[in-house]
């Protein structure tokens, strides 16, 4: 059986995101890309924070500093400012994970400048109110049990645990309860001084607004505020692998295996995201040909590239039927294997880069993720160009390069998160 | 293509422009209806060389026999078993060579399955999703295996407490009827499909008069109507089901399950009107918004901001056929479900007492316009936006029809919709705690 395949062989047209950089007198780099797809205006402050910056003992301050932050600035209490942003039907939205936080606009082309107004104004004068610090860190402490209860986020959190060992990075982002408990106001505003100094370093904007008008608004606020110097990042984690195990009375088992993986520099990082499309990629990987199609192990299979400026990981995952636990983890680390033992077929190969230069075009379908994606580059120091470059890289990869790199990669001794159902048998891989 | 063939198959077709420029997006977009009564729509959008085509089928769990709960979605898993033509694993590998990505839903009332890729491959996509529509293999093997894929879903499923408490609160607002069931199926409906169960059930129900093609991106409307009329030609006109009736009142009792969890999973439901009444369904779109959407929402503040008594509150609608909920749900350590439950009271009894205010129905109204434009922003958006309406409205444009009526909601519209339909004395309560809450 012949099978037509309409996919051609042309080469790859950079999908470069066209902006201007701006540098406002103190110092913060702006990058606009004004659009009229749409009528959606989306803005995105990246500041460097998260896990990394934190001590063990103040886990889970970045977030806290974010959640907090929209509620409540100098002029305004939390409910007049989150009325505001209501009444203007925009949306503010902050996170913080491992490196980065963020603080999001999106608002329509009609509201997108009072919107902005407030975006502005709970970058530069959030008031961080003890009482809004305090019931952050209850509704925190709810999330964090919460969050504990879907066990995929707890597979995920105790695979990094492993993974970083003492490096920072092995904290959940959301923190500990011990920790979380102990945050007060005054840990809170010294955090957001730290992480903000005193204004964030990059903000990028996406849609349909006036570039000049946007320009004098960052400039009479953020403008005003200078940028503190870089912050210094602690050294890299030297991963060693290990495994781990919870038993709960639970009708599912989350498994959890990877190794260290090439970062963004990383001149093995585009054979890296080859490795993870031929995996995890989409329903023809190999792990869900193989551990759902052909062994029906499970519903959810797949792979995770955590890949970042340091520390990154290639794991899979499986949810699977408690007693099934040991087949599924031995399938988990046969795919591993076989990539590094079995060259790769050309038609395997071919349909992996197609599916990641599409995806890296869908990838940047709203205007929101083409801003996450240039504030990215631009914080990272990966060049605007970053994502065009890798992935026309790939296109001239040979299945001998990726039968290298999987060597170089996943042949060290794995990392093992494994949460299965008390009374489960020990088991080796 | 034979240009003769297809300029036949397209004479009868009517192509309707619907909407104008300025209206909001996903307006305008075409409409077609084609000979056996399969639907068009196309949304063209030049942006970005990108394109979704989902077909939506208003096919699922209420069009279900008793004994087989749970084949709508069993036969979206067996969908992509291949055809002839594109065998087992071709369609998902193809789908990959393209750069896309390739999913199916389903749900009470519709089965849909879209592929996204860049827009140089539109007719991939059609030709792969119509082929898998109108050609199934639906191999007897392939079905057994899936079988336990589907069962290990219903296990993934389960294994979350919210999850749990959905399935749960839907069986407690509607009971028996079909509206309440578990669109997933349960262990043992799906042990009793048999491969002969499952071809009767694709060939009475994958028909024109429930199919619609929606097709959004950076393509030529009439070229893709052209297109989908030849692809659609050998498809039978079928007929249209006709949703189950209202159920019964339901049963006041609350309906309670424990797991190895630590937070308590509170959900609270009323039955609606649903889609049979479009300006209490715009009304209560406004109520719910107002109690339970976001930080400036009643429950938010009450619940969250004065008494710390929760992690998360919100209240939400979903609209059926005959019927329909007006859901509220919180998550709360386990300790404090009576007091919550009594908190929750209080605010909906005081909205229905006292009444909403002019300023809140203002920015209920000025976040649902906001919320409903961010979110068909991108292709896939837009094509789920106008198939669903469509599937379940019989009209695409419905979404306009709402956006209005939803403007035009005034504050004793939204108290009154509430006091009819949110009175917490017949309101269904449904909890996952703990073992041993």
């Amino acid at each position: 059986m012949v099978i037509r395949v309409w996919v051609f062989e042309r080469g790859w047209a950079p999908m470069v995101l066209d902006h201007r950089k701006h540098a406002l007198s103190g110092g913060t780099t702006i990058l606009a890309r004004p659009l009229d797809a749409n009528d959606i205006v989306a803005l995105y402050a990246a500041i460097p924070m998260g896990s990394l910056y934190e001590t063990d003992e103040e886990a889970g301050i970045s977030q806290l500093v974010q959640s907090v932050l929209p509620r409540g600035t100098v002029r305004r209490s939390a409910d007049a400012f989150q009325d505001r942003l209501a009444e203007l039907g925009a949306e503010l939205d902050t996170s913080a994970g491992t490196d980065m936080g963020s603080v999001t606009l999106k608002a329509t082309a009609e509201t997108w400048e009072p919107a902005a107004e407030l975006f502005l104004e709970a970058l530069t004068e959030p008031a961080f109110a003890e009482d809004e610090v305090a019931s952050e860190v209850e509704q925190t402490l709810g999330a964090l049990e919460a969050r504990e209860d879907e066990l995929m986020n707890r597979a995920l959190d105790l695979f990094r645990e492993v993974f970083y060992g003492e490096h920072p990075y092995h904290k959940p982002a959301i923190g500990y309860r011990e920790t979380v408990r102990e945050i007060d106001r005054d840990q809170v505003v010294a955090a957001a001084h730290r992480f903000y100094r005193p204004t964030p370093p990059v903000v990028t904007a996406v849609g349909r607004f006036d570039t000049d008008r946007l320009l004098s608004m960052f400039e009479s606020t953020l403008g005003r505020l200078p940028i503190g110097p870089p912050m210094t990042r602690p050294p890299p984690p030297e991963p060693g692998g290990g495994a781990r195990r919870v038993a709960l009375d639970r009708d599912a088992a989350y498994l959890v295996y990877g190794f260290p993986a090439p970062d963004y520099m990383h001149p093995d990082y585009p054979v890296a995201r080859l490795i993870d499309a031929v995996l995890g990629g989409s329903m023809s990987s190999r792990l869900f040909i193989e551990l759902r199609e052909k062994r029906s192990l499970a519903y959810q299979v797949s792979t995770f590239y955590s890949d970042r400026v340091d520390g990154s990981f290639l794991a899979g995952y499986i949810v699977t039927d408690p007693d099934r636990v040991e087949e599924a983890a031995h399938g988990l680390a046969a795919e591993f294997d076989r990539i590094v033992t079995e060259p790769i077929g050309d038609a395997e190969l071919s349909a992996a880069k197609h599916y990641l230069r599409g995806r890296f075009l869908l990838g940047a379908e709203t205007n929101m993720s083409q801003a996450s994606r240039l504030a990215a580059y631009e914080v990272y120091g990966l060049g605007h160009d970053f994502g065009d470059k890798w992935v026309a890289e790939i296109q001239s990869v040979t299945a001998e390069q990726v039968r290298a790199v999987a060597g170089r990669w996943l042949t060290g001794s794995p990392t093992c998160a494994w949460i299965v159902r008390t009374g489960t048998p020990e088991f080796e891989l | 293509m034979n240009k003769t063939s297809v300029n036949k198959t397209v004479t009868a077709t009517q192509i309707s422009t619907v909407g104008q420029v300025d209206d909001p997006a996903p307006a305008p977009f075409h409409r077609a209806r084609l000979d056996n009564g399969a639907r068009v729509l196309v949304r063209a959008n030049r942006a970005q060389p990108i394109v979704a085509v989902d077909l939506w089928l208003g096919v699922g769990a209420v069009d279900e026999a008793e004994e087989h709960v749970g084949i709508s979605h069993f036969l979206e898993h067996m969908f992509f078993k291949g055809t002839e033509q594109f065998p087992l694993g071709a369609m998902d590998r193809l789908v990959k060579e393209m750069g896309g990505y390739n999913n199916a839903a389903t749900s009470l009332e519709f089965t849909h399955y879209f592929i996204v890729s860049p827009s140089e491959y539109f007719e991939t996509s059609l030709e792969l999703l119509t082929d898998h529509l109108l050609r199934p293999t639906l191999p007897p093997p392939e079905l057994e295996r899936e079988r336990q894929v589907v069962k290990e879903e219903i296990r993934r499923r389960n294994d979350s407490p919210h999850g749990r408490l959905f399935t749960r609160l839907s069986r407690a607002v509607f009971g028996d009827s079909p509206y309440g069931r578990e669109v997933l199926g349960t262990p043992a409906s799906l042990d009793r499909i048999s491969p002969d169960v499952m071809r009767r059930y694709w060939s009475d129900h994958y028909a024109a008069e429930r199919l619609v093609v929606a097709v959004a991106g950076d393509v030529d409307p009439a070229t893709v109507v052209e297109q989908v009329a030849e692809r659609l030609d050998p498809l039978r006109r079928g007929a249209v089901g006709s949703p189950p009736p209202e159920p019964p009142p339901p049963a006041p009792d609350p309906v309670e399950d424990t797991m190895e969890i630590n937070q308590g999973y509170l959900a609270w439901g009323f039955r609606t009107a649903g889609r049979t009444d479009l300006d209490e369904l715009c009304a209560l779109d406004v109520a719910s918004t107002i109690l339970g959407d976001g930080m400036t929402s009643r429950l938010y503040r009450r619940l969250i901001d004065e008494l710390r008594l929760v992690t998360s509150v919100s209240a939400w609608m979903y609209p059926l056929s005959e019927t329909g909920v007006l859901g509220i749900d919180a998550i709360c350590a386990p300790d404090k479900r009576a007091r919550v439950e009594s908190e929750i009271t209080g605010v909906v009894s005081t909205a229905i007492e006292t009444g909403f205010e002019e300023e809140e129905v203002r920015r209920a109204k000025a976040m649902l316009a906001a919320e409903f434009a961010y979110a068909t922003e991108t292709n896939a958006a837009v094509t789920g936006v106008l198939g669903e309406h469509e599937v379940l409205y019989g009209d695409a444009g419905m979404f306009r029809r709402l956006l209005e009526g939803i403007a035009a909601v005034t504050t004793e519209d939204a108290t009154r919709a509430l006091a009819k339909r949110g009175d917490p004395g017949v309101g269904v309560r449904a909890w996952v705690g703990p073992n041993g809450s």
